[in-house]
This record gives structure tokens, sequence and C-alpha cells, in this order.
């Protein structure tokens, strides 16, 4: 197990530059954190993640040193009201990919250490059903209309 | 003048009720349909707004006392003389309020480029109002720091359960704290839309999600360009009596 961490670790850090982060299976585009005010009590992180394996995968748990909980959520709209559902698991499967978007799934962070500020980047690890664990760094960026709407939609 | 606010003549709010009446009763059974606001809708070609619904009877807000992010009263009458982008959301919502702040200050930004905050024949400003479903851990102080965050033009608005509660029913907006969590994390279900406020402080168009920040202002100031005169008549004067009229107690 702490081989493949290491490995997942290395081949992130590699990647950092480009801010995909990857295993063999799983890889994580666009992952960003919506800058919010410095008395924020919640967050979200979107992104998307990609399952290039022959299996189906599921993402069922997220942590991170800054935040005292993250869960997944699923924001729901029925008749003009919005409706939040945590997900047990995200799946993701085989060849396919989820985008976790704003208006959809996201990531909850609860209850920060600190806000982080826009430009900083957060650690989070990323659980999956079969083992892996995916560290990813994540931009704080503001969620301009230039930014949620094109960029997340079509990977 | 807020005092006065208060005390709505019974004639005229009799007068108010009959013409708003039908709407309202519309808007409940359509909540109650489950079909939503847009059967309410009257703009009868749906390509006129495409991002908004537009109420044919525009429902007057009810009268309310609310505090805003700085501690100062907000009620009926704040509405006054403005055109008012009114959302609903809390604090502690990851999603849906942040990116519907968001998407207003685009709407805001969309409208200051264009030099086009302030309506011109006139005078009509533009106001946006942040309204906390969530009073319990929603004070004005933590409005202060939450709401300007996003435009600092942005007003958020707290009170008294009650009061929050007797401005959004009127308004068709609904809200429900879900029971599954625990005291401190809960989080609560709550209408998406933005409302559209005219300057006789009545319920004029509804932006259902989701939200483009760019067909809403062209909306914004088509509805503005073409029910702006309806409120004011023959112009300020005109306007200034109207709410006067409105509002005869004062």
């Amino acid at each position: 197990m702490r081989k493949i961490i290491s490995v997942v670790y290395i081949v992130a850090l590699t990647a950092l530059c480009s801010s995909v982060f990857a295993s063999d299976s799983m890889t994580v585009h666009n992952a960003w954190i919506r800058s919010a005010p410095p008395n924020a009590k919640v967050l979200a992180a979107y992104m998307t993640i990609k399952n290039a394996s022959t299996e189906t995968r599921a993402l069922t748990a997220v942590s991170s040193a800054l935040f005292n909980k993250v869960e997944i959520h699923r924001t729901e709209m029925h008749e003009g009201m919005a409706k939040m559902i945590p997900q047990k698991e995200l799946i993701i499967h085989a060849g396919e990919s989820v985008s976790l978007e704003t208006g959809g799934y996201h990531l909850m962070l609860m209850d920060p250490a600190s806000v982080p500020k826009e430009g900083e980047q957060v650690d989070m690890d990323l659980r999956f059903d079969d083992g892996l664990i995916l560290n990813i760094k994540v931009p704080v960026r503001s969620g301009s209309v230039e930014g949620d709407k094109t960029d997340n939609h079509h990977h | 003048m807020t005092q006065k606010g208060k005390s709505l003549n019974t004639g005229a709010a009799m007068k108010i009720l009959r013409f708003a009446f039908p709407g309202m009763v519309l808007l409940l059974l359509g909540i109650w349909f489950g079909k939503g606001l847009n059967t309410v809708s009257v703009s009868k070609e749906a390509d006129e707004f495409p991002s908004a619904t537009v109420l044919e009877v525009p429902i007057p807000l009810p009268e309310f006392l609310l505090t805003d992010h700085s501690g100062q009263e907000f009620t009926t009458s704040s509405f006054n003389r403005k055109w008012t982008l009114m959302f609903f959301g809390y604090t502690h919502c990851p999603d849906v309020c942040p990116t519907a702040l968001v998407d207003l200050n685009g709407v805001y930004d969309n409208l200051a480029e264009k030099g086009d905050l302030i309506e011109k024949k006139f005078q009509i400003e533009t106001q946006v109002v942040f309204v906390t479903v969530d009073p319990q851990r929603d004070s004005d102080k933590e409005l202060k720091e939450y709401v300007p965050y996003f435009n600092n033009k942005f007003i958020g608005l707290t009170g008294m359960p009650e009061m929050i509660d007797s401005l959004a029913r009127p308004l068709g907006v609904g809200y429900r704290r879900e029971s599954s969590k625990n005291s401190e994390d809960y989080l609560i279900d709550h209408s998406a839309s933005f409302l559209l406020i005219d300057p006789l402080c009545r319920l004029r168009a509804i932006f259902s999600p989701p939200h483009n920040p760019k067909q809403i202002s062209d909306d914004f100031r088509k509805i503005r360009n073409k029910f702006t005169a309806d409120c004011c008549i023959t112009g300020k004067d005109k306007l200034e009596t109207v709410i006067f009229d409105y509002r005869k107690g004062e």
C-alpha cells in the first residue's frame, strides 16, 4: 500500500505543473476550490475525475488537513429548490469520467482551519474503493463566469 | 420613514390585494401542484425574456423589518424607487449560494460596464440583496464579512425568523432545514431563483436557475425598459405620488 501511495505521489508531483494528477488508472483534471469570504465555514471543490481502467471504480472518501471534514455532495434542483444530497461514494465507470461542477457534484469542505486565499494550493487525498489514494493539490480561485462555466464542462 | 412604512392604509392594501390575489393564488397553486413558477408566466412570447418569468400581476412585498449587514433597519420601503435583484440563501451553503452571488456579481458587472446600473429616464438605481434563510447562524456581523466579499455594493439581510418567513412566503420562496444532521452542521434546502423587485416594491419577475449572467442582465434591461414607465407613469413626481398612495399612512 505504501508503495502505491509513494508511486502515486511521485506521479502527482511530476504532473503538478500541468495540474493533472494521475495514477495509471485515475486522473484528475481542472481541480479548483472556489475562493470564499474569510469567515466562510464551508467551501466547495470541483474537478473532473477520469477512470482509464477497465473496471468501475468509486471515490469513497476525501480528506484534507486544512478541513475538519470533507463530504461528497450533489446539488439537485427540483422545482427551483436547491437540495444538497450527501453521496456515500461517487461511481466512475470504466473508461469514463465524472465532472464535479457548480450546481452538480462537488466536494463540500467543512470547518477550515483557515480559509485559503486565492492563488493558494490545498492538499487533498482522494481515496478510491480499490485502495488507491490520490494526493492532489487544488488551486483556489474565484468562481468567475469565465472560470467555472467554460472550463469544466466537456471533459 | 421606516416607522411610517409599517402602517399600511387598509383601503390601499385592499386595493393592492384585489389585484394581487389572483396572481398569488396562481402562484401558490403552481407551487403546490409541483409545476413551479413557470405556470404563472405571463409574457405571451416566451422568447421575449429567455431567462425570466415575468408576472403579469406583480405581487406586492409584505410589510417587514429586517437588519442589513451594517446593522441598519431594512424595510419594505427600502425597495422604493429601486430595481432590486433579491436572492435567499445562507452562508453555510457550499455550492448554490456562492455560485448565485458570483452570478449576481456577473449581472452587476455587465450593467456597470455599460454605465447601466441606473435607469436613465427616471434615474432608478439597481440594488442587489441577499436575504439569509439561516438567521440562527447568519448574524449581521457574519453577513458583513460574507456578502461584500462578492461585491461591496451587495446588501446582506438578516432578522427574526418570522420576519424572514413573512417576506419569503408571499413571494413563493421556500426553504426547509434538513433534519438528518446534528444541530451544528445542518443544511437548508432553499429556492435558488433570483427575484426582481420593481420600484413600487412588487415582485415583477423571477430568474430560475441555472443562471446565465449575460442573459439575465439583457433581460433585466428589457424588463426595466418595459415596466419602469408603468411604475413612474409621467416621471419622477408621479412615481413619488404612486408610492405615496401605496403607503398612504406615511
